[in-house]
């Protein structure tokens, strides 16, 4: 028994695929993670190399898709089975694609789009622009007002006894001067001689600022700030160095920074909004491109899975409607499509089964058939037989010289019948024990003509056409079979022609190699233009002893049917009422000569 | 012992790359600065609160001789500097940012525009440097006026027209 192989899924194409796209989402993701965070930091040199590898790997996945589809439609023009599925399918699958992706990307980058404006519309920028200046004016308020503390002609007078009663001085500062949140003095020599408030106002390092005068920059200490503003001043005839300072909130410095930040943000998006959605839309393109190429990549490679089984169905379809039931599907995957090949299988076995029976019972029918035509045959001449027999025993019992007369007639009588069935059962025994075939290389032009020969040798005044053989084109059979099968043939063609009409009767043969499942053969036609074969009697044709003939045996058809078989041949017939007739015989091929 | 070697001066468009290497002892001393035609534009973008960059970038080339030379010359060295200028605009000074680490601040937009369009005796120490093989240094500036936020920098990838990249100017080192 023949075994298609049923290829199981190759899983691992598609797995690897898979994977390569999982793979590209995941780089796709932390490139742009990478890309966004520091983009800056990228030289132009990979710049150009992220650009190359967007377009030279979508490059390549078109080329691939390319290749497949003209793969596709050379299997459609060879009408590969199960192509037009195959077309349909990945169509579908794209169009599948298409739409799940290409929406998506419309509906995101509008999404992206539209929030963008709805935050540049909501007044954002003028809410920040606002809060920036609210607490620019709060800082400067408090530079100022050191400022204005440090430059005032009070201070001496403030200052008075700092060294007596330094508490009293502090509370006066405070009193006059809520917002200063310390004071530190240092005398000529640089020591320090005051200091009263926010201890984290302490200045350590005098040196380092010791002839400055004016505002310090700010200094940012753990959360908090400090604003300290010098001043030179005369204090009961010394010179002291004063340092007034107002601590900062500690949440001041982190909210002015957010502010200025997101001031910062804010009017960058305003600035390149549209340059950044048009950024978006390409980087999104040119991530989902080759996403997308992939897909359809799969479907085509998931469609050829998917078809595998279908297609061996198809051929294994085929082949059982071409008579062929030694075929089964072998499948190796666990799903529906192998139920399907499996109750195929069984569907074939039992047809397979059947058909034999079939076959044996109409072979048994057309025996009795036979049988029963071969008793009628052999009985009709036994009646003229016995009555002759009869008539001789009467006479020489009644008038014995009287024999003379009737005995020649009689037994001649009695011959002729004999004659006739001895014909009569030769050509049963021919039908019936055809000899083993004893085949060589038999070429077919030859014995094409010298059968049409004698056929003209006969007087039969019809065109024989061998040109449609080539010389050269051999079988390997007997060559009396052979041409037995030729002889019968051609004497149903010729039979086939009404007698008035038979000048204008051709029969041509063509012989050419055919090849079929990797064996080739011999197909050979023998067609004529008679009468044709009628609706009714196609199927009968070649059963022995059917005949539409009154002087027919209808065992012409039957032998050749034999011949073909036992040389592993096979032989169907074309036929149109009033056109004429085609048989077509198949043989094994020998080789061809030369 | 210091000798000025080369003081290249190439014009470009709008812009000047003006740069000066000298070598002394075992290392190049490299001055580079870019010539902006109006300022006014760079001082405006960093008083409006948004961030300036700057990089330098240097190429130090040992020449090849021989077949070898069809590779192309050796890199030897690859070194950038980076800054970043911007503005405080509670203290109303401009902070001047070296590879984001160290820090100037600037009362005064003139001296700090000056400071930040040019890197002044910046050292590529080379002790290898030997006498017996010919050195090329290329160098090039990269203005960008905006440096933009995430996710706001992906723009940077197709267009640039805002920022300024001069090309690679070439200066021969002697070691003699
Ligand atoms: N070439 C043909 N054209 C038309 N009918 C044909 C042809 N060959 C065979 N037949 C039909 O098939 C029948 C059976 O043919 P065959 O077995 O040779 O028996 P027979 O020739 O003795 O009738 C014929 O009686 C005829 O009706
Ligand atoms: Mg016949």
């Amino acid at each position: 028994m023949k075994l298609l192989k049923g290829r199981g899924f190759k899983h691992s194409g598609i797995f690897a695929l898979l994977l390569f796209i999982i793979i590209l989402i995941v780089l796709v993701l932390v490139f742009s993670q990478q890309i966004l965070s520091n983009i800056s930091k990228l030289s132009s040199s990979a710049n150009l190399i992220a650009l190359l590898v967007a377009i030279i790997f979508p490059l390549i996945l078109l080329i691939v898709i390319l290749y497949n589809i003209i793969n596709l439609i050379r299997e459609r023009t060879q009408k590969k089975p199960g192509v037009h599925l195959k077309i349909k399918l990945v169509l579908f699958f794209a169009l599948i694609a298409f739409l799940a992706s290409g929406p998506q990307a419309l509906l995101s980058i509008n999404f992206i789009k539209s929030s963008i404006n709805f935050w540049l519309k909501a007044g954002i920028g003028d809410a920040l622009r606002g809060g920036l200046s609210i607490s620019l004016d709060y800082y400067q308020s408090k530079v100022d007002n050191l400022k204005m503390f440090n430059k005032s002609r009070a201070i001496p007078m403030l200052f008075n006894g700092i060294t007596k009663n330094p508490d009293s001085v502090w509370e006066n500062i405070r009193n006059i001067n809520p917002e200063i949140s310390f004071v530190q003095i240092y005398n000529d020599e640089g020591n320090e001689v005051f200091f009263r408030g926010d201890k984290n106002g302490k200045l350590k390092d005098f040196a380092a600022v010791h002839n400055r005068t004016g505002i310090l920059p700010k200094v940012e200490k753990q959360d908090i700030s400090i604003l300290r503003s010098i001043g030179k001043h005369t204090i009961d005839g010394k010179t002291y160095t004063v340092i007034a300072g107002i601590i900062l909130p500690a949440y001041f410095n982190k909210n002015a920074s957010n502010l200025t930040n997101s001031l910062e943000t804010f009017n960058q998006l305003n600035k390149y909004n549209r340059l950044f959605i048009y950024a978006v839309s390409i980087f999104y393109f040119l991530f989902t491109l080759p996403i997308l190429l992939l897909v359809i990549l799969l479907s085509f490679i998931l469609t050829d899975e998917l078809l595998r089984p279908i297609v061996d169905l198809e051929n294994a379809t085929r082949r059982v409607a071409e008579g062929d039931f030694s075929f089964r599907i072998l499948s190796r995957s666990e799903d529906e499509l192998a139920i399907l090949i499996s109750s195929f299988n069984k569907m074939i076995g039992e047809l397979s089964t059947s058909r034999e029976k079939l076959v044996h019972a109409e072979k048994i029918a057309a025996w009795q058939d036979i049988a029963q035509r071969l008793a009628h045959e052999i009985r009709n001449p036994l009646t003229p037989i016995k009555l002759s027999a009869q008539r001789i025993l009467k006479k020489y019992k009644s008038n014995p010289e009287d024999l003379k007369n009737i005995l020649e007639n009689s037994v001649t009588a009695i011959v002729n019948e004999v004659d006739n069935l001895d014909k009569l059962l030769k050509e049963f025994r021919e039908f019936a024990k055809l000899p083993n075939p004893h085949p060589v290389m038999v070429n077919v032009k030859e014995v094409v003509e010298e059968i049409a020969g004698m056929f003209r040798s006969l007087g039969e005044s019809i065109t024989i056409e061998t040109n449609g053989i080539s010389d050269k084109i051999t079988v390997k059979a007997d060559p009396a079979q052979i041409k037995q099968i030729f002889s019968n043939l051609f004497r149903n063609a010729i039979q086939s022609i009404d007698e008035s009409m038979r000048t204008q009767g051709v029969i041509s043969v063509i012989a050419d190699i055919v090849k079929k499942e990797d064996i080739q053969y011999c197909r050979i036609q023998i067609r004529d233009n008679g009468s044709g074969i009628d609706e009714e009697y196609k199927d009968k044709i070649f059963n022995p002893y059917f005949t539409t003939k009154k002087q027919g045996t209808g065992l012409g058809l039957s032998i050749v049917e034999r011949i073909v078989f036992d040389h592993n041949g096979h032989i169907w017939f074309e036929s149109k009422k009033g056109v004429g007739t085609t048989f077509f015989i198949d043989l094994p091929h020998g080789e061809i000569n030369g | 012992m210091l000798i000025i070697l080369f003081v290249g001066s190439f014009a470009l468009f709008a812009e000047q790359l003006n740069i000066s290497t000298s070598v002394k002892a075992e290392r190049i001393i490299v001055n580079v600065s870019l010539d902006l035609e109006d300022y006014s534009n760079a001082l405006k973008t960093i008083r409006s609160g948004l961030k300036s960059e700057l990089f330098f970038e240097f190429r130090l080339y040992k020449k090849q001789h021989g077949i070898i030379s069809l590779l192309g010359d050796r890199l030897v060295r690859e070194e950038k500097v980076l800054y970043t200028g911007y503005y405080n605009m509670y203290d109303k000074y401009y902070i001047l940012k070296r590879n984001n680490s160290s820090e100037v601040v600037f009362k005064n937009s003139d001296d700090f525009l000056r400071n930040f369009f040019s890197l002044k005796g910046y050292n590529l120490e080379y002790s290898f440097l030997s006498t017996a093989d010919e050195y090329y240094l290329l160098c090039r500036v990269k203005y960008i006026p905006v440096k933009l936020v995430s996710p706001l920098n992906i723009v940077n990838f197709f267009t640039n027209s805002e920022n300024i990249t001069t090309k690679w100017e070439k200066i021969t080192v002697e070691t003699k």
